[in-house]
C-alpha cells in the first residue's frame, strides 16, 4: 500500500501524449498556461505513431462539403452535423499548420500535398507521408508542443481521476520507474488516452491501447457514449490482425476468396474502396460461405501485384516490411492473408464541440475535457471513414486545450482522497471471499487473455443477444478470479509490470463489461454495428449512454 | 530446443529451455513468460511490428528489436538476452532511456520556418526514426564522450539542416561543429539500426556542411591540417599538422608526449616525402573536383 503522495500541481492536465493530447497541450501552452502531458511511455511510441494511411483534408471549400456529406452519409445517421462540419472545415488550415512546421507530406506537381483515395470517399483527400503519417505528425507535434514549453512526465501511469467538490481536479496514479504514488492536481484536466482495441484478440492496435481514460471516466461516474460501436478493420494481417492499411486497397490492391474471384464488386458499388463494416461484412460473409482460405478457411487474400513494386516501396513501405518481417513474403510477388481486425472505438466519453465532457443529463462536468479515440465527438456516427480520426484528434485536440486553458480553476484536490483512492484500487473488494472455490487464479495477462477470447466471441463485429449473454456471464466468473490475484511485488517496487498489467486489465474488464451491456441495448443494425438476430429491418436511430455506478452497468437510450 | 538466458532485476539471469518454433518471435517469447511463468517479468513493447522502436533488448550481445527478431535468426542456441542501456540501472529488460531522450534537446528540434511551405517533395530519412535508442546505446563515443548528442540526434538535426523551409542553418551548424566530430566513424549506428537508416552518412553530411562554413573550427581546421600535409608530404606528418593546428607556440607541449614517440622512431622531425607524392596529389585534385 501507497503511504505518500507526491504533489504535482499545473494549470492544465493533459492525460495521453498521443496526437490528441500534444495538440490540446500545445494550445493551452501557447495560452500561457503551465501544462503538463502526463503518458504511460514515451509520447512518440503513442498509437497515433503507427496510424499509416494518412490525415484527411479537404483543400477546397467545396470539397470540404463533400466530405462532410461523405463522412455523414458513412456514419449511417449518427454523426453530429455540426462536429463533421466544423471537422471538414478545419482541415485546410490544420494541414497548412502541419506542413509549415515541417511535417513532409507527399506533393504533386503543384507543390500542394498529394491526395490518396480511401474507403467511402470520392475524391482522393487522404493526405500522407509515406505509409507512416501518424509517425510524422507525431513528431511534428512532438516538436511544436516541446517549443510552446509543455512540461512531459512520461513513464507515468495515471488510474483515477481525483474530484474537489464537483470539479475535477487532477488525477492520481504511479510513476513507473520509481514505482511512487502521484498526484497531479490541475485546474483543468484532458483525458486524451486513446481507444481500448486490446479488448479483442485479433486487433490492429498497440499493446499500450487499454482504453484507461474511458475507465477512469466511468469510475468517476461519467457515462460512455455509443461505446458498442467498434470499427472491424477489414485487413488485418493474418493471424495477429497487425494493420494493412486500407492505403493499400487506396493504392489499387484488390481483395480476393478462394476462387481467386475479387469478391467486392458483388458487395458494393465502390468495390473494393467500399466503407469499412461493408468490406469486413463482405470478408465475414465469404469466409462464413466457405470461400475462405487456409486449412480452416478463415482468411481471405489482399492482392498487391498490380501495383508496380517501385509504387510499392515509395508509398506502402511499412506494409512491405510488415509482411516481410511477419510472413517472409513480399506484396509485389506474393498475396497477404488478411482478416477483419478489431481497430477504432467510435464511441467513449461524450464531449461537445469544446471539448467538454458531457454527463449522463447532458450538462459539462466542470474541470475535465476530452478529445482523441478516448471521446465521442459525434464525427464518425456509426462508421469512422478512415483518415477522419488523425484530423478528429487534431482539431478537437486543439479545441479542448484552448476551452481547457480558458477555464481554469484553482483546484486542490485532498490528497488523503486521493491517495485512498488510489489504495482502494489495490484492495480486494469485501466480496470476494476467500473460500469461494472459482478454480485457479489467472495472472493478469492470462486473464486479459481469457478476456479477449470472451469478447471476440461474444461481441465482434456481428452481434446477438444470446451470445452477449453468454459473454456477460463468462466475464463475471473471470472477473471474480481477476480479484483473487495475490501480487507477488509490493505496489511500490520499481517499475512494477505487474501492478500495471493488473491495472490496466482491471480496466479492461470494466471495459469489457461495458461494451456487453452497451451492445446489448443497440437492438437494431447501424453502421459498423451489426446485429445477426435484428427484428426490426431499417433500424431506428439513438445514441446509447452506459453507465457504471454503484457496482452496477446500466444503459439508456438517447434521442438524437 | 533453444536456451534463453534472461537478464533479471537482481542481476542473475533466468534460464529458460524451450521446444519452441525457430521463427518465433523473441516478444511473442517474452509474453509467453509474463503471462504463464512469471508475470513479474518486465520488458516493454508496444506496437509488435517495429515501427514504435519500445522493445530494444541485446542479444549476445547484439541490439535488436524484439518485436521484428526471430528466435531461430542467431547461430548460437545459447541467447543471452539482457536490457539495451547497460550502463544505466536496469530492472528485468528494462534500462534508462532519458539520456538518449535528452539527447535530441541538444540543439533546436524543431524547424524555425520561413512561413512558405516547399513545394518540391521533401522526405527526410529521420522521418521514419523510431527513436528505439539502438544506435545511441551502441555508440562507443556516446559511452565515453558524454558530451556527444549522438547518431540519432545528428540524424535529426541533419534532416532540419537540409530542409529547404529552415531558416536557422547558421546556428546550428555553429552547435553541430561541437558535436560531429565527435563520431568516431564506427559504422555501428548504421549498421544496427533496425529502419536501415544511416545515421553516419547524416554526420558526415554535417560535416560536410562544416567545412563549407566561413568561419574555422577545431573540425574543419583538423581536415584541412591532414589534407594539407598529405598534399605536401604524400602522407600524415604529425609534426607538421601539430604546428598547424596549435601554431608553433601552442605546439611546445605537445613536444612532451612526443618525445617517447620520437625515442621509438615514430615519429619523425625531418618529414619524409612519400616516393608517389605526385600520383597522390593527383589523386587528391581529383577528389577536390
Ligand atoms: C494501426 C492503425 C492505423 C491507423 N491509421 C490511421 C490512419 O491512417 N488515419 C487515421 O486518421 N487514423 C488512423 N488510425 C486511428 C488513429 O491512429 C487513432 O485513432 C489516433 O491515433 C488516436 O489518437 P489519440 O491521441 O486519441 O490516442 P493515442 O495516440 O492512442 O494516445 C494515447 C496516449 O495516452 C496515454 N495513456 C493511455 N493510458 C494512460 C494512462 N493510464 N496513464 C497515462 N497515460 C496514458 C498513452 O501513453 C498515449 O500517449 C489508425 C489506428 C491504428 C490502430
Ligand atoms: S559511426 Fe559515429 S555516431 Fe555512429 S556509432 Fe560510430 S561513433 Fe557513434
Ligand atoms: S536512427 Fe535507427 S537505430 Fe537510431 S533511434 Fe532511429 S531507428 Fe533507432
Ligand atoms: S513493439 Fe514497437 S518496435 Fe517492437
Amino acid at each position: 500500500m501507497f503511504t505518500n503522495l507526491n504533489p504535482i500541481s499545473c494549470d492544465v492536465l493533459v492525460i495521453g501524449a498521443g496526437l490528441a493530447g500534444l495538440s490540446a497541450a500545445a494550445e493551452a501552452a501557447r495560452a500561457g498556461k503551465k501544462t503538463i502531458v502526463v503518458s504511460k511511455n514515451h509520447p512518440l511510441k503513442s498509437h497515433s505513431a503507427a496510424a499509416a494511411g494518412g490525415i484527411n483534408a479537404a483543400m477546397t471549400p467545396e470539397d470540404a462539403v463533400l466530405h462532410c456529406e461523405e463522412t455523414i452519409t458513412a456514419g449511417c445517421g449518427l454523426c453530429d452535423r455540426q462536429a463533421v462540419e466544423i471537422l471538414c472545415n478545419s482541415a485546410a488550415d490544420i494541414l497548412g499548420k502541419f506542413r509549415k512546421y515541417g511535417t513532409p507530406f507527399r506533393l504533386n506537381e503543384n507543390g500542394e500535398p498529394e491526395g490518396r483515395p480511401f474507403g467511402a470517399m470520392s475524391t482522393p483527400r487522404t493526405r500522407f507521408v509515406g505509409d507512416y503519417t501518424g509517425a510524422a505528425l507525431m513528431q511534428t507535434a512532438f516538436e511544436q508542443a516541446e517549443k510552446a514549453g509543455v512540461r512531459f512526465e512520461y513513464d507515468v501511469f495515471l488510474t483515477d481521476l481525483i474530484k474537489d467538490g464537483s470539479r475535477i481536479a487532477g488525477a492520481c496514479g504511479i510513476r513507473f520507474r520509481s514505482g511512487t504514488a502521484e498526484l497531479f492536481s490541475a485546474g483543468a484536466v484532458i483525458l486524451a488516452t486513446g481507444g481500448a482495441g486490446a479488448l479483442f484478440a485479433v486487433n490492429s492496435n498497440g499493446i499500450g491501447s487499454t482504453g484507461d481514460g474511458c475507465a477512469m471516466a466511468l469510475r468517476a461516474g461519467l457515462p460512455l457514449k455509443n461505446w458498442e460501436l467498434v470499427q472491424f478493420h477489414p485487413t488485418g494481417l493474418y493471424p495477429s490482425g497487425l494493420l494493412i492499411s486500407e492505403a493499400a486497397r487506396g493504392e489499387g490492391a484488390v481483395l480476393r476468396n478462394k476462387e481467386m474471384e475479387a469478391f467486392m464488386p458483388r458487395y458494393h458499388e465502390k468495390g473494393d474502396l467500399a466503407p469499412r463494416d461493408a468490406v469486413t461484412r463482405a470478408i465475414l460473409t465469404e469466409i462464413k460461405c466457405g470461400r475462405g482460405f487456409g486449412r480452416r478457411g478463415d482468411f481471405v487474400l489482399l492482392d498487391c501485384r498490380a501495383l508496380s513494386p517501385e509504387r510499392l516501396t515509395e508509398r506502402l513501405p511499412e506494409i512491405c516490411d510488415l509482411t516481410e518481417t511477419m510472413l517472409h513474403i513480399h506484396p509485389s510477388t506474393h498475396l497477404i492473408p488478411v482478416l477483419p481486425t478489431a481497430h477504432y472505438f467510435m464511441g467513449g466519453v461524450p464531449t461537445d464541440t469544446e471539448g467538454h465532457v458531457l454527463d449522463a443529463i447532458g450538462f459539462a462536468v466542470p474541470g475535465l475535457f476530452a478529445a482523441g479515440e478516448c471521446s465521442w465527438t459525434g464525427v464518425h456516427g456509426a462508421n469512422r471513414v478512415g483518415g477522419n480520426s488523425l484530423l478528429e484528434a487534431t482539431v478537437f485536440g486543439r479545441r479542448a486545450g484552448k476551452a481547457a486553458a480558458a477555464e481554469t480553476v484553482p483546484a486542490s484536490p485532498d490528497p488523503n482522497e486521493a491517495l485512498r483512492t488510489l489504495n482502494g484500487r489495490l484492495e480486494p473488494p469485501a466480496s470476494a471471499s476467500e473460500a469461494e472455490e472459482t478454480g485457479k487464479i489467472p495472472s493478469p495477462l492470462e486473464c486479459r487473455r481469457e478476456l479477449k477470447e470472451i469478447l471476440s466471441t461474444s461481441c465482434g463485429a456481428v452481434h446477438t443477444t444470446i451470445r452477449h449473454k453468454q459473454g456477460a456471464t463468462r466475464l463475471s466468473l473471470l472477473e471474480r478470479r481477476f480479484r483473487k490475484y495475490r501480487f507477488r511485488l509490493p505496489p511500490e517496487r520499481a517499475c512494477n509490470t505487474e501492478l500495471k498489467d493488473w491495472l490496466e486489465t482491471d480496466n479492461l474488464l470494466l471495459l469489457g463489461a461495458a461494451l456487453l451491456t452497451a451492445a446489448e441495448e443497440r437492438s437494431e443494425s447501424a453502421g459498423a454495428f451489426y446485429r445477426e438476430d435484428q427484428i426490426y429491418a431499417g433500424g431506428s436511430l439513438y445514441h446509447t449512454l452506459t453507465e457504471y455506478r454503484k457496482g452496477r452497468f446500466s444503459a439508456e437510450r438517447r434521442p438524437l | 530446443m533453444i536456451i534463453l538466458r534472461i537478464y533479471r532485476r537482481d542481476g542473475h539471469y533466468d534460464v529458460h529451455q524451450l521446444d519452441i518454433k525457430p521463427e518465433t518471435k523473441l516478444l511473442t517469447l517474452f509474453e509467453q513468460i509474463r503471462t504463464g511463468i512469471d508475470p513479474t517479468f518486465a520488458f516493454s513493447s508496444g506496437c509488435r511490428h517495429g515501427i514504435c522502436g519500445s522493445c530494444a533488448v541485446k542479444v549476445n550481445g547484439k541490439p535488436v528489436l524484439a518485436c521484428k527478431t526471430e528466435i531461430g535468426s542467431f547461430r548460437s542456441g545459447v541467447l543471452r538476452i539482457e536490457p539495451l542501456n547497460s550502463e544505466s540501472p536496469k530492472i528485468d529488460l528494462l534500462s534508462d532511456f532519458d539520456g538518449f531522450y535528452r539527447s535530441f534537446s541538444s540543439f533546436p528540434d524543431f524547424l524555425e520556418p520561413n512561413g512558405r511551405p516547399t513545394k518540391e517533395n521533401f522526405l527526410p530519412e529521420a522521418t521514419r526514426c523510431i527513436q528505439c535508442g539502438i544506435c545511441y546505446y551502441s555508440c562507443p563515443s556516446v559511452s565515453y564522450d558524454k558530451e556527444f548528442s549522438g547518431p540519432a540526434a545528428a540524424l535529426k538535426q541533419d534532416r532540419f539542416l537540409s530542409d529547404p523551409a529552415d531558416t536557422i542553418t547558421e546556428s546550428r551548424l555553429e552547435e553541430a561543429v561541437g558535436e560531429v566530430y565527435r563520431c568516431v566513424k564506427c559504422y555501428r549506428c548504421t549498421e544496427y539500426c533496425p529502419r536501415s537508416l544511416d545515421p553516419e552518412k547524416a554526420i558526415e553530411n554535417i560535416r560536410t556542411r562544416c567545412l563549407t562554413r566561413k568561419e574555422e573550427t577545431i573540425g574543419t581546421f583538423h581536415t584541412k591540417a591532414l589534407f594539407d600535409s598529405i598534399y605536401h608530404y604524400g602522407k600524415i606528418n604529425e609534426t607538421f599538422t601539430a604546428r598547424y593546428l596549435f601554431g608553433f607556440w601552442g605546439s611546445l607541449p605537445l613536444i612532451l608526449s612526443g618525445l617517447p614517440f620520437l625515442f621509438k622512431r615514430r615519429v619523425r622531425l625531418r618529414p619524409v616525402k612519400a616516393a608517389n607524392l605526385k600520383e597522390i596529389r593527383r589523386l587528391l585534385e581529383m577528389e577536390n573536383d
